[in-house]
């Protein structure tokens, strides 16, 4: 392919992968039970535009307090699962890494649990969750940091499914000991992943981290493609690998710890969403982040409004986005062989 | 001197020693070639001397200033590095792979912009690769992926190249190919090398002074001709071996035959 159509090809993806989230977006806002029409939600969402325009009272509520924040949770949550992913395969050099690699989601599902089973409110769970998933990451690579610089990706990873095996073990120890008339089974739905009950002043607590991570990983972009060579290498190429490191860990666990506090597990995400991306555009991660953000808030938003109106009792999400996730990663890798040529 | 190492030591662990009072230089304009056989240290002497494991005792000098007390970008501005060809684990487009040689030279949120891409350019150009530009390192043969990888190294814009085997797993013609690329470098861009290698016959033909890394740990060196021998060959591969010059119309060359273990 000549080098002016690619260009011209990455603007048009640029531009669909913005414009997606958005008008899917504004699509879900309508979606539900109460449905409402497109000219209502632009009428609710931008007053500016239509003077004169009225909204009644209810539509104006349902917007504001039900579906527009869940919207942009799902957006916010989805683009930075897929980037956390997308991140952690390129700092560990391996395609099989998920935001979950260094023990994050065992670790904030176990303070959540603990969090449920002590009968903490809302608030304190998600900050269980968040204080876990952050100790646990800090447990995994503690446990390898000064073992020697060989081959430290690998020991990462298995410092991180270490770590992660302790935390589910916890887990367990916790739906044993939880009451199975009213704690375990809200444990339980807990750790199936929703978006339900999302109000702004929740997801004003957990949005920032989930932003601020994913922004640190767009503007360090670039580096990811020389950490995923050989240690060696990307230190002969002048990278200090360590900051690098540490630092994109560090912005995964926020954004993968403030997801699970908010959503509960959601998986497949972080894995099959960056290696669509790439199939769409090349392993350069100057163009995978980007692609992240806008498919991962559109399968995310996609999925959620599927499992909120689908019927009447809602579908955990998490359910989905295996049950949807699964077959198009199948089909897409025998269409294309893995990678793009 | 562009390059120097004094007294360098070093061993894996407390107590085995691996590198014995390496002592050797590089001049500028020069080709060093590194002999050794298979476990003597050769890749642990690359390592040691460009700073990624550290000496024991001793130490390396650019220019005269040990290598320990410079910077790691500004270290890596001055040394391209050009590792056995290896894939990794995403593959990424030949051009891709160049504009990585521009890390050194980049901070951390900072992008490759037009100027970066015009050099990483140049330097496919400079080697005679342009044509792979866009295609993926995995769907290259090893002998232009070995190209790529010394593009990489030359978007780096180093004064001294460190080639770890270049030619191990090619055939003759890409084993040619690259020796003339190193050949070239030094002679038409003032790029010095040190060249890993485990052809006697490329050492000759190609460099300025020569190594050989012995299993003792220690070394032998000196220009081509002189360390090049029968009888040093003998003992440090264990091997008997017979030198044999060939005058062909291009010039003249020496052969290396290994005949039988001593």
């Amino acid at each position: 392919m000549k080098r002016e159509t690619r260009q011209k090809k990455y603007v048009i993806l640029a531009i669909a992968l913005v414009a997606a989230p958005i008008l899917l977006g504004i699509a879900a806002i309508g979606v539900g039970r109460y449905s409402i029409g497109v000219r209502e939600i632009l009428e609710c969402l931008l007053p500016p535009l239509f003077p004169g325009a009225d909204v009644d009272e209810v539509t104006s509520r349902v917007i504001f307090d039900i579906r527009l924040p869940r919207v942009l949770l799902a957006i916010i949550a989805g683009a930075g699962l897929a980037v956390a992913g997308a991140a952690f395969q390129g700092i560990f050099a391996n395609p099989l890494a998920t935001p979950d690699t260094l023990g994050v989601a065992s670790g904030a599902s176990f303070g959540a649990a603990f969090a449920i089973l002590l009968g903490f409110g809302m608030m304190y769970i998600q900050l269980m969750a968040v204080v876990w998933g952050v100790i646990a990451v800090i447990v995994a690579v503690a446990l390898i940091s000064g073992s020697g610089g060989r081959g430290s990706t690998m020991m990462l990873i298995l410092a991180g499914m270490v770590v992660g095996a302790l935390f589910s073990a916890l887990l367990s120890i916790i739906k044993y000991v939880a009451d199975p008339q009213d704690v375990l089974p809200s444990i339980t739905y807990w750790l199936m992943g929703s978006l339900t009950d999302t109000t702004f002043s929740r997801l004003a607590a957990g949005a920032p981290m989930i932003i601020g991570g994913t922004l640190v990983i767009y503007l360090v972009r670039w580096r990811l493609n020389v950490m995923s060579l050989h240690e060696d290498e990307a230190k002969a190429l002048g990278v200090n690998v360590k900051r690098v490191r540490v630092l994109v860990i560090a912005a995964c666990t926020m954004i993968t710890a403030a997801v699970i506090a908010m959503c509960g597990q959601i998986g497949w995400i972080g894995l099959l969403i960056p290696h669509i991306a790439r199939m769409i555009c090349g392993n350069d991660n100057r163009r995978v982040i980007p692609a992240c953000i806008g498919l991962g808030a559109t399968f995310l938003l996609a999925t959620d409004t599927v499992a909120r109106s689908v019927s009447s009792a809602e579908i955990p999400v998490s359910i989905l986005t295996s049950i949807i996730g699964a077959p198009i990663f199948i089909i897409l890798l025998r269409k294309t062989g893995g990678v793009k040529s | 001197m562009i390059f120097e190492v004094k007294n360098g030591n070093f061993g894996y662990g407390k107590r085995k020693t691996t590198l014995r009072d390496i002592s050797f230089s590089l001049r500028r304009d020069s080709i060093l070639s590194i002999l050794g056989p298979n476990g003597a240290g050769k890749t642990t002497l690359l390592k040691c001397m460009l700073g990624l494991l550290k000496w024991t005792s001793g130490d390396s000098y650019i220019e005269g200033v040990p290598v320990s007390g410079i910077e790691h970008r500004e270290l890596w501005k001055r040394i391209g590095y050009v590792p056995q060809a290896k894939l990794s684990a995403f593959a990424y487009t030949v051009i891709e792979m160049t504009l990585l040689g521009r890390s050194a030279h980049l901070g951390l949120f900072e992008h490759p912009n037009d100027a970066d891409r015009e050099i990483a350019e140049s330097c496919l150009d400079r080697i005679g690769i342009s044509h792979l530009r866009d295609r993926l390192c995995s769907r290259i043969s090893g002998g232009e992926l070995q190209m790529a990888l010394i593009a990489r190294a030359l978007a780096t814009d180093p004064s001294i190249l460190v080639l770890d085997e270049p030619e191990s797993n090619l055939d003759f013609k890409n084993q040619l190919i690259v020796m003339d690329t190193i050949r070239s470098l030094r002679d038409d861009h003032h790029i010095s090398s040190v060249v890993n290698t485990h052809y006697p016959e490329h050492a000759l033909s190609i460099s300025d002074s020569v190594i050989i890394l012995r299993s003792d740990g220690t070394i032998i060196s000196g220009n081509a001709k002189s360390v090049v021998t029968e009888e040093n060959l003998e003992k440090a591969f264990g091997v008997n071996v017979k030198l044999h010059d060939i005058t062909s119309a291009s010039g003249n060359y020496t052969c290396v035959m290994p005949i039988s273990i001593a």
